[in-house]
C-alpha cells in the first residue's frame, strides 16, 4: 500500500513537473559544501566562456545579504539579474566592488571582466568563469573549521555573527545610504499545521541583522493583517515564503530544529 | 547729458524709454530657447489660447488666490470648454484634458478650504 | 498514511516563481525600469516601448504629463499617428523642428502619409518580424551619474542638484508661462504601522518635477473628499504615491527614503 502510494506520487510528480519545472526546482538535497552555490550563465555559454560558479560562503562572511541583494541590485532567482561583462565594467553588479580599486582588508579587490571583450583564458577570466562544477576548495575547509555548525552540519551563520566570528559589512561606500538601520524587534508566532511539530517563533531581529524590509515585504510576506496566510512546507520547498532564502542559501528547510525546536536548534559547537 | 534738451522733452524721452523696456520685459519669455509666447504666436487665429494661458498660468499660485478669484477662474474654464470642444480631434484630446486638469485644480483648492 | 500523503504532496507541488504569492517579483534591470509598453490598436505596427530614463534626464515630468497631456498609465493616452503628425503628444517635439540639447533637430514621429520604408517607424515600433526598435545606450549615458539603489541605479535627485542633468520645464507651443512657484514647507505624515518612522513629504521636491495639477486632484483628491489614509497596499497597487513611485520615480523598495523621521 505504502509502496503503491509513493510510486503513484512519483509518477504524478514526473507528469506534473515537466522538463522546465524540474530544471528550475532548487536543489534541496545539495551537500553541505555545495549549499549556497549558484551558477550564473545568462550570457557566458553563449559567449563561449564557462559559466560562473558563485559560492555564497565567501561573500557572506564579509557582507550582509542586504548589501548585494538590496543595494547592488542582485535578484534572488536564477537568470534574473543578467550580470554581464558590460554591467560589471560599468561598475554595477559584481563590478561595484570588483573594480580593482575598492579595498578589502587593505588590498584592492580584483577587477571583474577586465579582459572583456577578449575571452581567452589568459586574460584571467577563469578566476570566476570556472564552469558549474568547481570544487569548494581549501579556503572553504579553512573557513568551516573556524565556524559554528548547526545540528545538520551546515555553517551556523547567525551564531557566527552573534559570537563575532564574522563581522559582515553592512554597506558599500558610494551606493549604500548612510542611515541608521531600522530597529525591528518584533517576533511573530506561527502555529503549526500539523500537530506533530512545534510552532515557529519568527524573530525579526535575527533576520534584520542580515536583510532589510524590502527583501521580504510586501512580495514574499504581504503585510495585510486581514489575510491569514498559510505557510506550508511543500510551497516553501519550492521557493515560496521562507523558501525564498531557506532553500538555496540560508540554512535549508531540512534542518527542522532551527525553526521548530528551541534548544535543539542551537549551534552544536 | 541733458544739456541741449529742454527738461520736459527729456522727461518724455525717459518715460518712453521706461515704457519700452517694461514692454520688452513683459514679453520676454523666460525660457532658455527664447520661444515666442504661446499666446502671441497664435493670437490672431486662436483667441481661446490667449484665454487659456491667462486662466491656467495661475495654477502655481492657486493657494494664494482668494475664493472669488478661484470661482472666477473656474467659470472661465467652463466658458472655454465649448471652444476647445470645437477643435480638430488631435488638439481637442490634448487641450480638453489640460483644461480639465486646470479647472479641477482650482476646484480642489476651493474644496480644501470649505469648512467641515 | 498521513505521512505518505504529505510526502506525495511535497513532490506534487509545482515550482513557483515570479508573480506567485509568496515569491519576490522579478527585479527589473536598471535600464528597463520606467518602461511603458504602449500597445498599438488596429494596426500591424509593433508596440511602442518607451523607457523613461532618457526623457526624464532632459525634461521635467510636468512637460509631458501636464503640458503635452500624456496619461500616467500605459495605453491611457490614446495616441494616434494623426495626433503625432499634427504636433500633439510625441509630435510636440518629435517633429523635425524642435531641437534637442546640443542643437540637433529631433526626429519626426509618425509622418502622414506613412513612408514606404518601414524602417523609420521601426525606430519606436520595431519592424514586425524584423529589427527590434532602436536601443539607446543606457550604460554610457548613466556612467557618470551618481549611483543610487533601485530603479535605474541612478540617484536622479542628486544628479539634478549637482546640475549633471538639467531637465527643461517648457516646451514651445504647449507650455504655459507660469510664475515661479512659492516655496512650500515639508510636512510629516504619521504611519499606520506603529514603530515605522514618519514619512517626510516634500512638496518643494515634487513640484519641481510635477507642478500642481499633475497630482491634484486626480491622484490626491484631498482630505475634504474623504481621503485621509494612504495604505501601503493601495500604494503598491499604483494609487496615491504609487502612481509614480512604482514604475518611474524611485521605487517603493527604498522605504527609508520616505519613512525617514524616527518617531521620538
Amino acid at each position: 500500500m505504502g509502496v503503491l502510494a509513493t510510486a503513484l506520487g512519483l509518477v504524478l510528480a514526473a507528469a506534473a513537473a515537466g522538463e522546465d519545472d524540474a530544471a528550475k526546482a532548487p536543489a534541496v538535497f545539495a551537500t553541505v559544501e555545495l549549499h549556497g552555490r549558484i551558477v550564473m550563465d545568462v550570457f557566458s555559454t553563449k559567449a563561449n566562456v564557462p559559466a560562473v560558479t558563485f559560492d555564497h560562503w565567501r561573500h557572506r562572511a564579509l557582507y550582509t545579504c542586504r548589501v548585494c541583494h538590496v543595494d547592488l541590485g542582485f535578484a534572488m532567482n536564477a537568470g534574473e539579474t543578467q550580470v554581464s561583462a558590460a554591467t560589471n565594467e560599468a561598475g554595477t553588479h559584481c563590478g561595484a566592488c570588483h573594480d580593482g580599486k575598492r579595498l578589502q582588508d587593505g588590498r584592492p579587490i580584483f577587477r571583474a571582466c577586465s579582459g572583456w571583450p577578449r575571452t581567452d583564458a589568459a586574460r584571467g577570466c577563469t578566476r570566476c568563469h570556472t564552469g558549474p562544477n568547481r570544487a569548494p576548495g581549501a579556503a572553504y575547509e579553512e573557513l568551516k573549521r573556524a565556524m559554528p555548525l548547526d545540528v545538520a552540519g551546515y555553517i551556523d551563520w547567525a551564531a557566527a555573527m552573534r559570537r563575532g566570528v564574522v563581522k559582515p559589512v553592512d554597506g558599500v561606500e558610494g551606493i549604500s545610504p548612510k542611515r541608521p538601520p531600522m530597529k525591528v524587534d518584533h517576533d511573530v508566532q506561527i502555529r503549526p499545521l500539523g500537530s506533530w511539530m512545534n510552532g515557529v517563533t519568527f524573530s525579526h531581529r535575527k533576520h534584520v541583522a542580515w536583510i532589510s524590509c524590502e527583501l521580504c515585504h510586501p512580495d514574499v510576506f504581504p503585510m495585510s493583517r486581514r489575510e491569514q496566510v498559510r505557510y506550508d512546507m511543500a510551497a516553501m520547498r519550492l521557493g515560496r515564503h521562507c523558501g525564498a532564502c531557506h532553500v538555496s542559501v540560508a540554512f535549508p528547510l531540512g534542518t527542522c530544529q532551527r525553526c521548530h525546536g528551541a534548544e535543539s536548534g542551537r549551534a552544536v559547537r | 547729458m541733458s544739456r541741449g534738451i529742454p527738461p520736459d522733452r527729456w522727461a518724455a524721452r525717459l518715460a518712453a524709454a521706461a515704457a519700452l523696456s517694461l514692454g520688452l520685459l513683459a514679453v520676454s519669455p523666460g525660457a532658455p530657447g527664447a520661444a515666442p509666447r504661446l499666446a502671441e504666436a497664435r493670437a490672431e487665429e486662436e483667441g481661446w489660447l490667449v484665454e487659456f494661458e491667462a486662466v491656467c498660468a495661475r495654477t502655481q499660485d492657486a493657494m494664494t488666490l482668494s475664493d472669488e478669484e478661484l470661482h472666477a477662474l473656474v467659470g472661465r474654464c467652463d466658458q472655454l470648454k465649448p471652444k476647445i470642444e470645437g477643435l480638430d480631434p488631435s488638439r481637442r484630446k490634448v487641450w480638453s484634458k489640460r483644461l480639465q486638469q486646470c479647472r479641477d485644480l482650482y476646484q480642489f483648492v476651493l474644496d480644501a478650504r470649505v469648512k467641515g | 498514511m498521513i505521512r505518505l500523503v504529505a510526502l506525495a504532496a511535497m513532490f506534487l507541488a509545482l515550482p513557483v516563481r515570479g508573480d506567485e504569492p509568496g515569491t519576490r517579483k522579478r527585479r527589473t534591470p536598471p535600464q528597463e525600469f520606467g518602461r511603458v509598453v504602449n500597445q498599438v490598436k488596429k494596426s500591424k505596427m509593433g508596440p511602442v516601448v518607451f523607457d523613461h530614463w532618457l526623457h526624464r534626464a532632459k525634461y521635467t515630468c510636468r512637460v509631458c504629463h501636464v503640458d503635452v497631456g500624456f496619461a500616467m498609465k500605459a495605453g491611457g493616452t490614446d495616441i494616434r499617428a494623426a495626433d503625432n503628425a499634427s504636433g500633439m503628444y510625441c509630435g510636440a517635439c518629435h517633429n523635425e523642428r524642435a531641437k534637442a540639447d546640443g542643437g540637433a533637430r529631433i526626429f519626426a514621429a509618425c509622418k502622414i502619409p506613412a513612408p514606404a520604408d518601414a524602417g523609420a517607424c521601426g525606430r519606436c515600433h520595431g519592424v514586425p518580424g524584423g529589427e527590434p526598435r532602436h536601443q539607446y545606450d543606457f550604460a554610457s549615458f548613466t556612467k557618470d551619474l551618481p549611483r543610487g539603489r533601485f530603479g535605474n541605479g541612478v540617484d536622479w535627485e542628486i544628479a539634478e542638484q549637482r546640475r549633471l542633468v538639467k531637465p527643461v520645464d517648457f516646451v514651445e507651443g504647449l507650455s504655459v508661462k507660469r510664475a515661479p512657484m512659492p516655496v512650500q514647507k515639508d510636512f510629516a505624515l504619521g504611519p499606520k504601522l506603529a514603530g515605522m518612522p514618519e514619512i517626510i513629504f516634500s512638496h518643494a521636491k515634487h513640484t519641481v518635477w510635477s507642478g500642481c495639477e499633475g497630482c491634484h486632484p486626480e491622484i490626491f483628491t484631498g482630505v475634504k473628499r474623504g481621503t485621509t489614509k494612504f495604505s501601503m497596499v493601495e500604494i503598491f497597487d499604483g494609487k496615491f504615491c504609487g502612481a509614480c513611485h512604482v514604475n518611474v520615480a524611485f521605487p517603493l523598495g527604498d522605504c527609508q527614503r520616505c519613512h525617514s523621521k524616527p518617531v521620538q
